[in-house]
């Protein structure tokens, strides 16, 4: 059956019966496997030589002994591939976990987005929203596409840009693995000197990208640009798959601006081991900013190469773990040029039994005099059994910078429980107050729905932690 | 033969008369026996060596880019044999040699290491000063309840490798001062202390660093009592190629248990300066309180500095803080000295003092000021 990529890619959005493929990947990793996902999207020959180089240094590659426990991540069981007419699109909601349900349900999300967080939607519609914003900024150059159309429609671009400078395919293992199962995505591109005001959101089109378990986010933003990218679902996502090995590459060009919003909430059965690096040329500026709630085990630790003089990186994050869960998280910055600056803002939750690891390095390379770095790591502790690791690297090898860091663990302070009950505040919701107020430097630099739902969520977990 | 002989009178320090040899399995024994010691301690010098052998070099690799490369020869590590009759150590059987970490360094000296006690009885108040010309130095230091020790350490020599090694126990109530200045003119220098710390008693440490090629320091208290103390205060002053990697640990492990690590360091001409501090509070150590600083100021202009400043928090009921700092002396402190008349070498020697002054008072070592001023040039 031969059919051309874009209606392949209506596939996603449509669920029709009649383009159901009858291949379903096989479990684990093979040669053929990357081959039939290359073949499939009919991909020009030097992104296959690519899966298959990848695929090579995958293999040969060892599983990291450092963080998290990822002794029962059976990479061998997995499904590479899922079509969207396969198992996600085609999960019933019946299969969806009780308990997400009943999230959707306290959050307040309708019942047809429920179904695509719960991976068994068909189709969400805000197309018609997301059609006029991209009339809108193509009209100024601006390249907004699935990763998969856009090696289509740009692929001197793609090629370009792909896994090349940013993140190389052999960046490590997982990051590797990406490279040679990747699916799914966005590419954004961003000409000189356009600046798009308006956020791009993944969440517009999320059946159709951002569900996939090895998408990939490539956005170059050329010398002057401006743009804010958002990746938040701060709703739980439910999918049959264990394991997420996104890729996020961000070009930063000559006094550009990027800032990439990300709120991840997987499912608890999920390892997310995800990849974020973003090269920053001269009077740059990258803002990550950065939430994990979700996933049994998260390893992610956004990455920004400060390239040009005077490039800046801000990262801003918070990290909740419940019973169960393990979130490694953290940021590296390297200052390679001179006059860069950086500040990374850490904040962690770990009630009843989670385990957050602040995990981040700082680096001032010898040819870079006067950079400043400061980093800050606060760790709150809620309910019996919790932990929380904080481990910074900093390595400075330039005597004209300036580098600082801090930490704190602790609970909730019972004078501030007291304060806020001796004003007729219940305990329950005064240790709401103060969680809020503890994520509220991240919350406000989310757009409001979601700041929204981030609070929600958070007094969601906190329910029932009194005591 | 005439190799030996040089060796001979270039360590004219050692207490007994110096000779080189290789180390083997017999010269183990044979120092052993030569000491006096116990069938035991002997049998376990024995397995040391043995482990010794096995044990591989650690990597002194710490995260993805912290890599420190000492050149490390055993073959060339010539022993000064010293025969000193070693101490009873048959009460302290139990303790001897427990200390929790344990790798090659640390079999070579146990192997051929001379042992030093100490002991205060209940309720005793003694003060020692260890003179450290040692090659190998491995010192047992018994704190009985209620009573009350101080320690002033300094360590000198110019081997190619020198060990030290100190094992503390601090029963109920006891308190112990450790004050020590490192400046040896050694090219490896691996120093190991570790306190295990009772109910209600104190260890304080005090740990200068100046002098070795490579030094590898820890200086960990493990705070097995409840409401046990520990104070752990170190300087760190690197010259011209000088490689440190220094390590400070509290390991909380019951309830109550206050610790406070404070790290300061200068690093000067092309010295790297690698520190990692660990404060770990065990599930069971409730109202635990965990403070760490350090600060590094990097006035050469090739001097690197890493700090790997971690927490391990195991329990909600804790209250932890930790900061690092890497940087200069700031351009306005400069200025505003230089301002006043001073040049600029006279107000940078004024401004480091000013740096470690406040850690010298705090850590009551202010008799060893001025041999410490005297490093900063």
């Amino acid at each position: 059956m031969k059919k051309n990529v874009l209606e392949f890619d209506r596939s996603r959005y449509d669920f029709r019966a009649d383009v159901k493929e009858t291949f379903r990947a096989k479990h684990g990793i093979s040669e053929e496997v990357v081959r039939y996902i290359s073949k499939d999207k009919e991909e020009p020959e030097w992104m296959l030589q690519k899966r298959l180089q990848a695929l090579a240094l995958f293999q040969g590659m060892k599983m990291p002994a450092w963080g998290a426990d990822l002794s029962k991540l059976n990479l061998d069981e997995l499904s590479y591939y899922v079509k969207a007419s396969d198992v996600e699109n085609a999960s019933s909601w019946d299969e969806v976990p009780a308990e997400i349900k009943k999230t959707f349900e306290k959050l307040g999300i309708p019942e047809a987005e429920r179904k695509i967080l719960g991976g068994s939607g068909a189709q969400f519609e805000s197309a018609v929203v997301y059609h006029n914003l991209k009339k809108e900024i193509e009209a100024q150059g601006v390249i907004f596409e699935n990763m998969d159309v856009a090696l289509q429609k740009h692929p001197e671009l793609v090629q370009k840009y792909f896994m090349t400078k940013c993140v190389p395919i052999g960046y490590h293992k997982f990051a590797a693995l990406h490279a040679s199962v990747w699916s799914g995505g966005t590419f954004i591109y961003v000409p000189e000197g356009v600046r798009v005001t308006l956020p791009l959101q993944a969440y517009f089109r999320m059946n159709a990208q951002g569900m996939g378990q090895f998408e990939h986010t490539l956005i170059v933003a050329e010398k002057n640009s401006q743009i804010t990218y958002i990746e938040a679902c701060s709703a739980p996502r439910y999918s049959k798959n264990s394991l997420h090995a996104g890729c996020v590459e961000i070009y930063v060009g000559e006094g550009a601006r990027v800032r990439y919003v990300s709120i991840e909430n997987w499912s608890h059965n999920t390892y997310n081991l995800n990849t974020k690096l973003a090269i920053v040329e001269k009077d740059g500026i990258i803002e990550w900013i950065n939430g994990n709630l979700g996933s049994g085990v998260t390893m992610l630790y956004p990455s920004s190469i400060l390239k040009g003089e005077g490039a800046r990186a801000d990262f801003l994050g918070i990290a909740f773990a419940a019973p169960g869960q393990n979130q490694d998280t953290g940021s590296k910055v390297y200052h390679v040029a001179p006059r860069t600056s950086s500040t990374i803002k850490s904040k962690s939750i770990s009630k009843d039994g989670g385990v957050t690891t602040y995990r981040g390095l700082v680096k001032i390379s010898k040819r870079a005099p006067g950079c400043k770095s400061n980093v800050q790591c606060d760790a709150l502790m809620i309910g019996k059994g919790s932990k929380s690791n904080t481990i910074p690297y900093i390595q400075v090898a330039n005597n004209t910078a300036e580098v600082a860091h801090e930490a704190t663990v602790g609970k909730i302070g019972d004078e501030e429980i007291f304060y806020l009950m001796s004003r007729g505040i219940t305990k329950e919701d005064a240790i709401q107050m103060i969680v809020s107020g503890f994520i509220e430097p991240i919350a406000k630099e989310l757009p409001l729905e979601y700041a929204v739902e981030l609070n929600k969520l958070i007094q969601l977990e906190m329910e029932g932690s009194v005591g | 033969m005439s190799a030996s002989r040089r060796a001979e009178t270039r360590s004219v320090s050692c207490e007994a008369a110096p000779k080189t040899k290789m180390i083997s399995e017999k010269i183990v024994q044979e120092l052993s026996e030569a000491r006096k010691e116990p069938e035991w301690l002997m049998q376990m010098r024995v397995e040391a060596f043995h482990k010794f052998q096995q044990a591989p070099l650690p990597s002194f690799k710490h995260g993805l880019h912290i890599i420190l490369q000492p050149e490390f020869d055993f073959e060339r590590v010539k022993l000064k044999k010293s025969t000193e009759t070693t101490p009873n150590l048959n009460e302290f059987r139990d303790k001897f040699a427990t200390l929790p970490e344990k790798d090659k360094f640390f079999y070579l000296n146990l192997a051929l290491a001379k042992i030093g006690l100490a002991r205060a009885r209940t309720g005793e108040r003694i003060s020692i000063e260890l003179d450290r010309k040692e090659q190998f130095c491995h010192t047992l230091i018994i704190a009985e309840p209620n009573s009350q020790v101080s320690i002033a350490e300094s360590v000198s020599g110019d081997e190619e490798y020198k060990s030290n090694f100190v094992e503390i126990f601090a029963a109920r109530d006891a308190i112990v001062n450790f004050a020590s200045i490192q400046n040896t003119d050694s090219k490896n220098y691996v120093s190991g202390k570790y306190a295990s710390i009772k109910e209600d008693a104190k260890v304080n440490w005090f740990d200068a660093t100046i002098g070795g090629g490579f030094v590898k320091g820890s200086v960990v208290s493990l705070l097995d009592g409840k409401n046990a103390e520990t104070k752990n205060y170190g300087l760190f002053l690197g010259k011209k190629e000088q490689q440190f990697d220094l390590y400070s640990a509290s390991v909380h492990n019951a309830e109550g248990t206050k610790s406070d690590i404070l790290m300061k360091g200068v690093l000067k001409d092309k010295a790297k300066g690698l520190y990692r501090g660990l404060v770990k509070i065990d599930a069971n150590a409730r109202k635990a309180d965990g403070y760490q600083k350090e600060e590094v100021l990097l006035l050469g202009e090739e001097a690197e500095a890493d700090a790997i400043p971690n927490l391990e928090i195991n329990n909600e009921e804790v209250r932890c803080t930790h900061g690092a700092s890497v940087g200069n002396i700031s351009s306005g402190k400069l200025f505003y000295l230089m301002s006043r008349g001073l040049s600029k070498e006279d107000a940078t020697k004024i401004i480091v003092e000013g740096f470690f002054e406040f850690l010298l008072n705090k850590a009551g070592v202010v008799g060893m000021k001025k041999s410490i001023m005297e490093n900063l040039r």
